[in-house]
C-alpha cells in the first residue's frame, strides 16, 4: 500500500514536473526541436548582387528546389501549373538578395486585355521569428505574415491602351488628370505607374492581406529560355510595422507562390509551397564549386553507419528466421 | 545469457510503467498539438464568423502551443528512454535499435545547439526510420509486420531523399533530380495506411472494423464536400502529402487507421496503438526534431508491443483473459 | 454556405453571405415597348463617367438588339449555355408553386450560378468574355430574325427584335460581392447600390467573369475592374444640383423615350420589399406585375425591371423574364385605370417619386385593344417626395395646345 502511494507521489511529481518545464519553455520561447524542412542558406556575396538576375554573383551560390502544390481549401482555390521553383539567397551590406527562379513558357507581363493575367511570384516570411511557424495561409491572428509580391505587368510598367494600341482612333480625353484615373486617385498601389516591381504587404488572417505602410523591397524579374528569374532586395532592418526582420546567423522561415498568367492564375489561384528554413549564414559564399567537407563528411559518417546497422540488423533476422 | 532467453522469449514483458505512462501522455499530447496547432489554428479562420470569436481562439491556439511544449518535453525524455528500453532487453536486434534512436537523439540534440548540420541530422533521422524498420521486422519475422513498417519506413525514407538531395546540393555536393520521389512518398505512405490493418491481424474485431468504415465514411464525404479541397487543404497541412492521389484512397487509408487504433485499444494494446498515433501525429518526410522524434518513438514502441500482438493472435482467448488482469497499459509487470 | 430567401425565384438559394444588407433598394422599371434605341442614355452616362483612358470599352449602360445582339456579344446565350451543362434539362420552372408575396412568378426548380458553382474554385458559374467581345457595343443592331412577307401583326410577330437597355442591376444577391476575394465590392445599406472600392480592387476580375450580366468592367488603365455606381451622388442627393433631393440617374433623366422610371423601394431583411402601396415601382413589380426581373434564373435578384415588348413570341421571353411574362403582357395590353396613370410617371420628373396619388378625372375615349374594350379617363396622377410634398403632376390624357393662326405664316 505505501509503495503504491510512493509510486503515485512520483508519478505526480513528474507529470507536474513535464508540465512546469513545458511552461517554462513555452514562456522563453525555447524551441528545443530542428526544423528539418528544406533549408536555403544566404552566404555573404563578394560583390553586390544588384537586382539583375543574370548578375554574376549568382553563380557560386546553390539553389534549393521547392515542390509547389496548388491552393486548396479556401476560395479562391485552383492553380498549381507551376510544380518547382529554384530559390537562392545572399547577403551583401546588410541587405538580403532572394533570387527565385520558375519554368514559364510564356512571358505575361501585360494586363492590357481583360483577359490577361500577370506572371507574378511572391515570397512569405513570418512578421516576427517565433518557436512555432504561422499559418503559411496568410498567416493567423497571433502570428502575422510579411509578403513581397513581385507582378510582371508591375515590372514592365502601366501604360493606357492607347499607348499600346497605336492604331486606335481616339477622339479625345476631356481630361487626363489623376483623379479620372479613379483607382488611382483612390490611392490603390497597383494603379499607380511610378509603382515598383515588387509590393510589400502583411497579413494576420486568410482575407486580411493589406499593402503595408512601408515600400522597401525592391525587385527585378527577366525573362528567358522559358524561364523567369526575379530577384527581391530588402535591407536586413525594416521600418514597417510586421515587417520581417534579418540578420547575420539568423535563421527564420521562407515560403513561396507563383503566378502563371497565361493559365488565368491570380489571387488564390497559384502554386504555393510549405514554410522552408532560411538562414543567414555569415559566411562567405563557397564559390567555385567548393563544398562544406565539415558537412559532408559528417553527413557521410552517418549515411555509411546507418547503412551498415540497417543492413547488420536485416542480415542478422533472416539468418534468425531461417534457423 | 539468461537474461537475454528470458528476454527473447518474453518480449513484452517487464516494461517500466513510467515508461507506458510517458507513451499515453506523448500520444495525447501529440494528437492535442496536431489537432489544435497544426489544424484548427491555421484553418479556423475559413469559420465563418469566427473573427466574433477571438478570445476563444487565442485561448485554444495558447493551449495548442502548450500541448506542443508539453509533447517535445515528454519526447526529450521518451526518446532515450525507449532506447534505454530497447537497450536493456538484450539481444542484437533491439541494441541494434537502440544504438540508431541513440544517433538520432545525439544528432538532434548537436543540431539543436548548432553543432551538426543539417546534412547529418537528416541522414541520421531518415535511417534511424529505416534501421527500426528493419530492426521491427527481424523480431517479429512475419510479412503481416514487415509489409506495413516496412511501407511506412519506404515513404518516410523516399519523402526525405528529395530533402537530403537538396541539402547535399547546398553543402555543394551533386544536384539530383528527386522531384518524383515525393509523389513515390506519397503513394506509399497512402499503402502503408491500407496495409496497416495486418498489423492488428487477429485481434481485429467487428466493432473496429465498424469504427473503421465509419472513420472511412466521414472521410469520404469529408472530401466529396466542395471538391475536396478543405479535405485535401489539411492533408497538405498535417501530413505533408499533396493529395494527388483519389479521395477513395485517403478514405480509405483514414478507415484502416482508425480501424487498427480501434483494435489495439480494444484488445488492451495500449502501447501498440499509442506507437501507431505517433506515427501518424509525425507523419511521413522531414519536418521537425519533434515530428520526427515522435515517427521514430513511435516505431520503437510498435517494436516492442507488436510481438505481443502476435503472441495474443496465437492464444486469443487465453491473451484476453491474461491482458484484462494486468490494468491500463498491456505488457505492464505480470507480478503487479 | 449561407441560404437566402430570393423572392423572384420563389425559394431559398445558396449565397456566401447572408442576406439583409440593405433597408432600401435601388429599383428601375424600364419599359421595353417604348424604346427606340436613340442611345442617349448611353452617352449620357459615357459622358459622365467613362470618358477616360482605359475606359474606351466601357459602356455602364448599353441597349442592344435582341435576339442577336449582345454587349458583350452573347453575354447572356453564353451563360444560359453553362448552366444548361451545369444542370442538364433541369433549368425549369413550376409556375404553379405559386405565391403573390413570397413566389409572384412560380418556384424556380433549377439551379441559380451560385448553386452550379463549387463555392472553393468558383463563387458563381461565369466566364470573362475577352476583349474582342467588347469591342462592338452595337452590335447586330436592329436585326430582325425575319422580314416576313405578309407583314406582322400581334399577338406575336412573325420576324422580331427588340432593345434592351442594360445597366448594372444593383442586384439583392450580386455575383459580383461574392465573387471579390478582397471583399472590394460592397453593397450599401441606404440604397443597396453595389460598389466596387477603387482602393481594395487587385483587378483579378473575379466579378468580371461572375457577373451574369456582364457589368463588371476590367479597366487597364489601372488594373482594376469598375462599374456602374448608380449615379450615386443623385440618388442620395449630396450632388449640388439635386438641391437636396433623391434624383434619379442621368441614364434614366436622359431617357428620350421616356422609357425608364426609377426609385428607391424599402426591403426586408429577407430582400423582399415591404408593401409600399403608393410606390410606383412597388405597384408596377408587385401589384400590377407588369414589370418583370432580367433573368431571375441567374438568381441574383436583379433590381431592374422589365415590361415585356409584346410582340415577341412567348418562349423566347419567358425564359429571359420568367413564367411572368403572360400575365405582365396581358396587364400591359389592357391597362387597368391605376397603371395608365402610373405608366405617365415615367420620366415626367428628374427627381426620385417615392409614392403617388390619384384625382380621377372624366372619360375621355374608348378603346378596342385585343377583343377587349376599355375606357379611358382623364386622371391626374401626382408624383410625391419621401416626405410626401409635391414633385410633379400629370394627367393621362396629353395636355395639347393649338398654335395661334398668325404664327402658322411665317
Amino acid at each position: 500500500m505505501l509503495l503504491e502511494l510512493v509510486k503515485r507521489r512520483r508519478i505526480a511529481v513528474g507529470v507536474v514536473a513535464v508540465l512546469a518545464l513545458a511552461g517554462v519553455l513555452q514562456f522563453t520561447n525555447t524551441n528545443p526541436a530542428v526544423s528539418q524542412t528544406l533549408y536555403l542558406t544566404a552566404y555573404e556575396s563578394g560583390k553586390d548582387p544588384g537586382l539583375n538576375p543574370s548578375n554574376g554573383a549568382w553563380k557560386d551560390a546553390v539553389a534549393v528546389r521547392v515542390p509547389l502544390t496548388a491552393q486548396l481549401g479556401s476560395y479562391a482555390a485552383g492553380g498549381g501549373t507551376v510544380q518547382t521553383v529554384s530559390a537562392k539567397a545572399l547577403h551583401y551590406n546588410d541587405t538580403l538578395y532572394v533570387r527565385v527562379e520558375w519554368k514559364d513558357a510564356t512571358q505575361d507581363d501585360a494586363s492590357t486585355r481583360v483577359e490577361d493575367f500577370s506572371d507574378a511570384v511572391a515570397l512569405e516570411f513570418p512578421a516576427k521569428t517565433a518557436s512555432t511557424v504561422p499559418s503559411v495561409c496568410m498567416g493567423q491572428a497571433d502570428a502575422g505574415v510579411n509578403i513581397w509580391h513581385w507582378r510582371a505587368d508591375s515590372d514592365a510598367g502601366l501604360k493606357d491602351p492607347v499607348e499600346i494600341y497605336t492604331g486606335a482612333s481616339v477622339d479625345g480625353y476631356p481630361s487626363t488628370d489623376t483623379l479620372f484615373y479613379t483607382a488611382r486617385a483612390a490611392g490603390n498601389p497597383y494603379a499607380n505607374p511610378d509603382l515598383g516591381a515588387v509590393q510589400t504587404l502583411v497579413s494576420q488572417a486568410f482575407g486580411q492581406l493589406t499593402t503595408s505602410t512601408v515600400q522597401d523591397v525592391q525587385g527585378k524579374g527577366a525573362w528567358a529560355n522559358d524561364a523567369w528569374a526575379v530577384v527581391f532586395a530588402r535591407p536586413y532592418t525594416s521600418e514597417g510595422p510586421d515587417h520581417a526582420g534579418f540578420g547575420a546567423g539568423a535563421r527564420t522561415d521562407i515560403a513561396f507562390a507563383v503566378w502563371d498568367g497565361s493559365q488565368d492564375e491570380r489571387n488564390g489561384m497559384k502554386s504555393a509551397s510549405q514554410f522552408i528554413t532560411l538562414s543567414i549564414a555569415g559566411a562567405k559564399v563557397p564559390g567555385g564549386g567548393g563544398f562544406n567537407s565539415t558537412a559532408v563528411i559528417l553527413g557521410a559518417a552517418m549515411l555509411i553507419g546507418f547503412t551498415a546497422l540497417g543492413i547488420g540488423l536485416g542480415v542478422y533476422g533472416y539468418r534468425e528466421g531461417k534457423r | 545469457m539468461a537474461a537475454r532467453q528470458m528476454a527473447e522469449r518474453h518480449p513484452g514483458a517487464a516494461l517500466p510503467p513510467v515508461i507506458a505512462l510517458g507513451a499515453a501522455g506523448l500520444a495525447i499530447a501529440s494528437a492535442f498539438e496536431l489537432l489544435i496547432l497544426r489544424t484548427f489554428t491555421r484553418t479556423a479562420i475559413h469559420i465563418p464568423g469566427i473573427t466574433a470569436l477571438r478570445e476563444p481562439y487565442e485561448v485554444l491556439s495558447f493551449g495548442g502551443r502548450y500541448a506542443y511544449f508539453v509533447a517535445i518535453t515528454l519526447l526529450m525524455f521518451a526518446v532515450p528512454a525507449t532506447a534505454w528500453t530497447l537497450w536493456s532487453r538484450g539481444g542484437p536486434v533491439r541494441r541494434g535499435m537502440a544504438v540508431a534512436m541513440a544517433g538520432f537523439a545525439a544528432m538532434s540534440g548537436l543540431a539543436a545547439m548548432e553543432f551538426a548540420g543539417r546534412l547529418a541530422l537528416d541522414t541520421a533521422t531518415a535511417g534511424t526510420v529505416a534501421v527500426l524498420a528493419v530492426g521491427t521486422a527481424s523480431l517479429t519475422r512475419r510479412w503481416t509486420v514487415a509489409v506495413p513498417i516496412g511501407l511506412f519506413a519506404g515513404a518516410f525514407v523516399l519523402s526525405s531523399a528529395h530533402t537530403l538531395g537538396e541539402s547535399a546540393a547546398q553543402e555543394g555536393l551533386l544536384t539530383l533530380r528527386t522531384d518524383s520521389a515525393l509523389t513515390a512518398a506519397e503513394v506509399v505512405g497512402v499503402a502503408f495506411a491500407l496495409a496497416v490493418p495486418l498489423l492488428a491481424r487477429g485481434v481485429l474485431d467487428r466493432v473496429s472494423v465498424a469504427s473503421g468504415i465509419v472513420v472511412a465514411a466521414v472521410v469520404f464525404v469529408a472530401f466529396l464536400g466542395n471538391g475536396g479541397a478543405t479535405a485535401r487543404f489539411l492533408l497538405l497541412w498535417n501530413e505533408g502529402l499533396s493529395g494527388v492521389l483519389p479521395s477513395v484512397a485517403y478514405a480509405g487509408a483514414a478507415g484502416c487507421l482508425a480501424a487498427t487504433l480501434a483494435a489495439f485499444a480494444r484488445s488492451r494494446n495500449g502501447l501498440a496503438a499509442a506507437g501507431l498515433l505517433l506515427l501518424v501525429t509525425g507523419g511521413i518526410g522531414l519536418h521537425s526534431t519533434y515530428q520526427s522524434g515522435l515517427v521514430i518513438t513511435g516505431m520503437a514502441l510498435l517494436a516492442m508491443a507488436l510481438p505481443n500482438v502476435l503472441e495474443q493472435r496465437k492464444q486469443p482467448e487465453n491473451g484476453r483473459a491474461q491482458d484484462r488482469t494486468r490494468g491500463v497499459m498491456p505488457g505492464a509487470p505480470a507480478e503487479a | 454556405m449561407p441560404k437566402v430567401y430570393n423572392w423572384q425565384l420563389g425559394r431559398e438559394m445558396d449565397y456566401r453571405f447572408e442576406g439583409g444588407a440593405a433597408k432600401r433598394q435601388f429599383a428601375a422599371v424600364f419599359n421595353i415597348n417604348r424604346c427606340i434605341a436613340c442611345q442617349t442614355c448611353s452617352m449620357a452616362c459615357k459622358s459622365t463617367w467613362t470618358f477616360s483612358p482605359g475606359q474606351e470599352l466601357m459602356w455602364w449602360n448599353n441597349v442592344e438588339t435582341k435576339p442577336y445582339g449582345g454587349y458583350p456579344n452573347h453575354w447572356d446565350v453564353n451563360i444560359l449555355e453553362l448552366q444548361e451543362k451545369a444542370n442538364p434539362g433541369g433549368q425549369v420552372w413550376d409556375p404553379a408553386k405559386k405565391d403573390p408575396k413570397t413566389a409572384p412568378y412560380g418556384t424556380f426548380d433549377g439551379k441559380t450560378i451560385f448553386e452550379t458553382a463549387d463555392g472553393v474554385n468558383t463563387m458563381a458559374t461565369g466566364y470573362i468574355p475577352p476583349e474582342a467581345d467588347w469591342k462592338a457595343p452595337n452590335i447586330h443592331e436592329d436585326t430582325s430574325t425575319a422580314i416576313p412577307a405578309g407583314g406582322a401583326s400581334l399577338p406575336e410577330h412573325a420576324g422580331w427584335f427588340f432593345y434592351l437597355q442594360r445597366i448594372c442591376n444593383h442586384c439583392t444577391y450580386p455575383a459580383c460581392l461574392a465573387a471579390c476575394p478582397r471583399n472590394a465590392i460592397y453593397k450599401r445599406e441606404e440604397d443597396g447600390i453595389v460598389l466596387i472600392d477603387q482602393n481594395r480592387c487587385r483587378g483579378y476580375r473575379k466579378c468580371v467573369e461572375a457577373c451574369p450580366y456582364k457589368k463588371s468592367m476590367y479597366r487597364p488603365s489601372t488594373r482594376t475592374s469598375e462599374k456602374c455606381i448608380a449615379c450615386y451622388p443623385r440618388v442620395e442627393a449630396s450632388d449640388p444640383l439635386t438641391e437636396g433631393l433623391p434624383m434619379e440617374t442621368r441614364c434614366m433623366t436622359a431617357c428620350v423615350g421616356k422609357i425608364r422610371l426609377q426609385g428607391l423601394v424599402q426591403v426586408d431583411a429577407n430582400g423582399e420589399w415591404i408593401e409600399d402601396r403608393k410606390n410606383p415601382l412597388y405597384y408596377l413589380v408587385h401589384v400590377a406585375k407588369i414589370a418583370l426581373p432580367l433573368y431571375p434564373q441567374f438568381g441574383t435578384q436583379p433590381n431592374v425591371y422589365y415590361i415585356p415588348p409584346r410582340w415577341v413570341p412567348r418562349p423566347y421571353l419567358r425564359q429571359m423574364f420568367g413564367p411572368g411574362v403572360d400575365d405582365a403582357i396581358a396587364a400591359y395590353t389592357n391597362p387597368t385605370r391605376e397603371t395608365l396613370a402610373v405608366l405617365q410617371l415615367f420620366r415626367a420628373s428628374q427627381r426620385i417619386v417615392f409614392g403617388y396619388r390619384i384625382e380621377q378625372g372624366p372619360k375621355t375615349g374608348e378603346l378596342n385593344v385585343g377583343g377587349q374594350t376599355r375606357e379611358i379617363f382623364n386622371d391626374t396622377i401626382i408624383g410625391l417626395d419621401s416626405n410626401g410634398g409635391e414633385i410633379v403632376r400629370v394627367t393621362v390624357d396629353e395636355p395639347t395646345a393649338e398654335r395661334p393662326g398668325q404664327l402658322n405664316s411665317l
